[in-house]
């Protein structure tokens, strides 16, 4: 330690120069304010940022300086001899070295600021970085950079001084570490993995300084006066620490993108259970990314898939086929991919679509052979078995907002809801034909204030439930022709509409009166009400069986499940702090239709990072994801 | 090899690439003795000090320092080693004040009184940046700071070299004086042979890498001497040449007047034997200096008539 200091104080000694340069330096940002003329908060702004940019450049120029020459030159002349002729380690020898560079960077620039602060101005050193969480660590990021920059030019005098050939070796090195650290680095996509991505940055950056202060270490301590011997420490000390920082991302952007199902549960997650089968998509933050995957509850097979933002994977409604888009970046263009859930050997597979951009449809036809995306207000109808578009047609523009479903296969159904102002909302309702090529209108309604849309899953049924008066209506899905008012709520009520399986339509209200089933027949003619036990918000779950629904029952903190009985109006408790997975959807646009009466969806249920099944007509539960299996 | 020697070097080989400044070199030095190491320039002198200063590390070999390898353990051994190098290298800005305060704080026991009255025995202005000194002031700053912890081994590579007589001369002085007053061990190459004969115990030469003479200083000079005569043929003798086989001549010249030969096994009976040869005529013997005795053993061969050696040279 005492030859340490001894080194480090007579290395400043040496260059106390340094310290009056910079109190002339100081100068400059005292003048600039008056040169240009500059009062008030003009002047404390500009003396500000000139004392920034003079202190930055004292200490990083002074680093840079002093890494070319406070040691290079003495190594390959072998002045440094008379170091190593004293009772002085290597360590002692370059770290001395580091330590003064460090204070006499950190010293000037401090030199440069005072008459500045004094003055006035105001040191903001935020104002640089965009990541708010950096500035509260600036002055140890900033004597890192100091000490970065110190030892990579010592690096570099050291093998510029050397004139080996290690130094084509070292080129060589830079390309393939470099190369390295960017394929492992571009498999944390910044839109999936923005965490980790960051982490990876800054570990391999921290490793590598770290590389280099080791290398500069190594140089002296094993170079000694052989400027020759000290390239050869340096290269094989730094390049070994790069390639192990190399190796280190690529063993971490690895590992998170080997994340699976399980990983989710620490964060909790969100899942949506298909249509009909046993595939769930599940999504979250799987080690620190974003990850969603497609899942078997019964098998636990599993399959991640890239997507981007929300969109993805939209499973068919027979459960046999799931597609999403896939990309690169987060700005597209978006490959489609597809995976055949029923065959348990089937990958991905790559359709030869793309997607220019984000697609504000994606859904898939009943049988997933048949694909249908509203992109840039262009309704297309692709085929993913041939990989090929049969149809498009501009249907509208972006600020309209789309639902469509699959009438039939060829066949593609599009409500188009635009706001043509006063208040007013107009749906068109429109048909593209993949078969005939063409696309025609069936009809169109009109509304005051916003709608929100039901269909049932043929689509030739909608409720359309007006936000403004809570009014529900049952139309025409293709006409947009009104068949029944089901329900004119208060304005303190609230209203989930959907269709059972045999046709009849079912509403939940909530309100200060106290929550309710409401059940409508076909032609919308009320048959029943059913009293739920007290909650604040209801959702409607799957049908169980015919002529039985699970319904949720929440308030802020809790949700209890109910299993009722349409017919006889009997309502049974099947579990408190559980929530449906697969929701009686309204919106025939989401990514996967209601589920099937009776299909395993109906029986998929949440708890607090757990995915259960629990069969509500036995009682039998498991966990299926997350948690403690049992 | 002596286990007790202060410095011993065992198969010292040095290597830059393909060229070899050391070959297998080995030697030691007695604790107390000043062992000079003689060689031309480019012969391996500064490459074996840095190896045995553990500035180098040897290609194959090792030099060790108190029985200790001097590459592994330098540091600590430098506490016990003062070393003038061949070039002085102590930073230019700093004055010798500044170098005896430095020192002071990083060796276990210094002694600045003992430099700076040193210093002022030189003559050297302790407030002058070393870089303003004249050659010879740097010279004894050097030694001034290489004697400062009372070293019992001092390593002096060409102290001399681009020092005035005066300069060398108080240098010697200061050097005598330490070796009465401490028996510090001396290890020094020099190409001021004059200088260092009347202080050298012992006496090394490199030639090529290769340690061609290792011997004590007083062996050496008895062994080398200058023979010249005259040759003559006579009834009994009608070839010569092979007449100082027995003295394993090391340079031969053939003059106007006779021989002039350098021997490097001159022993007094073979000598006699040799005046008496039929045709050798006004033999005389005279003993060399060592500078002559290193030209003829590491010099290249010169002369009209030079013959190449045979025999023991190491």
């Amino acid at each position: 330690m005492k030859a340490f200091l001894a080194i480090a104080r007579r290395e400043i000694h040496e260059r106390r120069l340094v310290l009056a340069a910079a109190a002339a330096a100081s100068a400059i940002p005292m003048a600039i304010p008056l040169l240009r003329g500059f009062r008030g908060s003009m002047a404390v702004d500009a003396r500000s940022g000139t004392a920034m940019l003079v202190s930055f450049a004292f200490a990083f120029g002074l680093a840079a300086g002093l890494g070319v020459s406070i040691l290079a030159p003495s190594i390959a002349n072998r002045r440094v001899g008379f170091d190593f002729a004293r009772p002085v380690s290597g360590l002692a020898i370059w770290g001395g070295r580091v330590a003064a560079c460090c204070l006499l960077a950190v010293v000037s620039a401090s030199i440069v600021w005072i008459p500045s602060l004094i003055a006035g101005a105001h040191l903001r050193i935020g104002d640089l970085f965009i990541d708010t969480e950096l500035p509260r660590v600036w002055p140890l990021l900033l004597l890192a950079l100091i000490l970065a920059v110190f030892a990579a030019c010592h690096a570099a005098s050291v093998a510029l001084r050397s004139g080996s050939a290690l130094l084509a070796v070292d080129a060589g090195l830079a390309l393939v570490v470099g190369l390295g650290f960017w394929v492992a680095f571009s498999r944390l996509p910044a839109f999936l993995a923005p965490e980790p991505r960051m982490r990876a940055a800054w570990g391999f950056a921290l490793v590598a300084g770290l590389g280099l202060l080791l290398a500069g270490l190594a140089s002296v301590a094993r170079g000694r006066t052989d400027i020759r011997a000290a390239h050869r420490s340096l290269s094989l000390v730094f390049w070994s620490v790069a390639v192990a920082a190399v190796v280190g991302v690529t063993i971490y952007s690895n590992w998170v993108r080997a994340a699976t199902p399980e990983d989710l549960g620490r964060q909790g997650f969100r899942v949506t259970p298909a249509s009909s089968g046993t595939w769930v998509k599940v999504e979250g933050i799987a080690r620190g990314a974003r990850a969603s995957f497609l899942y078997d509850t019964a098998t636990g097979r599993f399959e991640r898939v890239l997507v981007t933002d929300w969109y993805g994977p939209a499973i068919s409604r027979e459960g046999r086929r799931a597609a999403w888009v896939e990309a690169r970046t987060g700005g597209g263009p978006f490959e489609i991919l597809a995976l055949n859930l029923d065959q348990p050997q089937a990958r991905a597979r790559r359709t030869r679509l793309f997607l220019e951009g984000y697609p504000s449809i994606f859904l898939l036809s009943a049988d997933g052979e048949r694909l249908a995306t509203v992109e840039r207000g262009v309704l297309s109808i692709h085929d993913l078995t041939s990989g090929r578009t049969l149809v498009s047609a501009r249907i509208a523009e972006d600020r309209d907002e789309i639902r469509g479903l699959f009438v039939d296969k060829d066949r593609f159904r599009v409500f188009c809801q635009r706001a043509p102002g006063g208040g007013k909302t107009r749906v068109e309702i429109l048909e593209l034909d993949a078969a005939s090529r063409r696309l025609r209108q069936r009809g169109e309604l009109e509304a005051e204030g916003d709608l929100f849309l039901t269909t049932n899953r043929v689509g030739d049924r909608v409720i359309a439930v007006r936000y403004r008066d809570r009014q529900a209506r049952l139309l025409d899905g293709a006409t947009g022709t009104l068949l029944a008012t089901l329900v004119e709520g208060g304005s303190d009520t609230s209203l989930w509409p959907g269709f059972l399986s045999d046709g009849r339509i079912v509403i939940s209200e909530s309100s200060s009166q106290g929550p309710r089933l409401s059940i409508f027949g076909r032609g919308g003619a009320r048959e029943r009400v059913i009293a739920l036990p007290t909650g604040r918000f209801i959702s409607l779950g799957g049908e169980v069986a015919s002529g039985q629904i699970v319904v949720a029952v929440r308030d802020v903190a809790r949700s209890s499940i109910y299993l009722v009985g349409i017919d006889d109006g009997r309502v049974r408790k099947l579990s408190d702090d559980l929530y449906p997975a697969a929701l009686l959807r309204g919106d025939p646009s989401e990514l996967n239709a209601s589920p099937s009466p009776g299909s395993e969806a109906t029986k998929l249920f949440l708890r607090s990072r757990e995915l259960i099944r629990l069969d509500p007509v036995t009682g039998a539960r498991r966990v299926v994801l997350g948690g403690v299996r049992r | 090899m002596n286990d007790s020697a202060p410095i011993r070097v065992e198969g010292l080989t040095v290597r830059y690439g393909r060229a070899f400044a050391c070959r297998d070199v080995t030697f030691s030095v007695a604790p107390g003795s000043v062992y000079a190491l003689l060689g031309r320039n480019g012969a391996g002198k500064s490459s074996l000090i840095r190896c045995l200063l553990g500035q180098q590390k040897p290609t194959e070999g090792q030099a060790l320092l108190f029985g200790e390898d001097s590459w592994t353990t330098r540091r600590r051994a430098m506490e016990r080693v003062g070393v003038v190098p061949e070039e002085p290298d102590a930073p230019l800005t700093m004055t010798a004040r500044d170098f005896s305060e430095f020192s002071r704080r990083i060796y276990p026991r210094w002694d600045s009184v003992a430099v700076a009255s040193r210093l002022e025995r030189f003559g050297v202005p302790v407030g002058v940046p070393f870089g303003r000194l004249s050659k010879g002031q740097r010279g004894e700053v050097m030694l001034s700071l290489a004697l400062g912890h009372s070293p019992p081994v001092l390593v002096l590579d060409d102290p001399t070299l681009g020092l005035d007589v005066v300069a060398r001369h108080a240098l010697f002085e200061e050097i005598v004086g330490e070796l009465a007053d401490r028996g510090t061990t001396v290890f020094l190459t020099t190409h001021d042979l004059s200088g260092f004969e009347g202080i050298a115990t012992r006496v090394g030469i490199l030639k090529e890498g290769r340690l061609i003479v290792d011997e004590e200083l007083e062996t050496l000079k008895a062994r080398f001497r200058r023979i010249r005569y005259a040759n003559r043929m006579t009834e009994t003798r009608t070839a010569f040449g092979n007449e100082l086989d027995a003295f394993e001549a090391v340079r031969v010249k053939v003059r106007g007047w006779g021989i002039d030969a350098v021997v490097s096994n001159f022993e007094d009976a073979a000598f006699e034997s040799f005046r008496a040869i039929d045709g050798v005529e006004d033999a005389e013997a005279e003993s060399l200096p060592l500078e002559e005795i290193f030209i003829a053993v590491a010099g290249e061969e010169q002369g009209a008539s030079a013959v190449g050696s045979k025999g023991r040279i190491a």
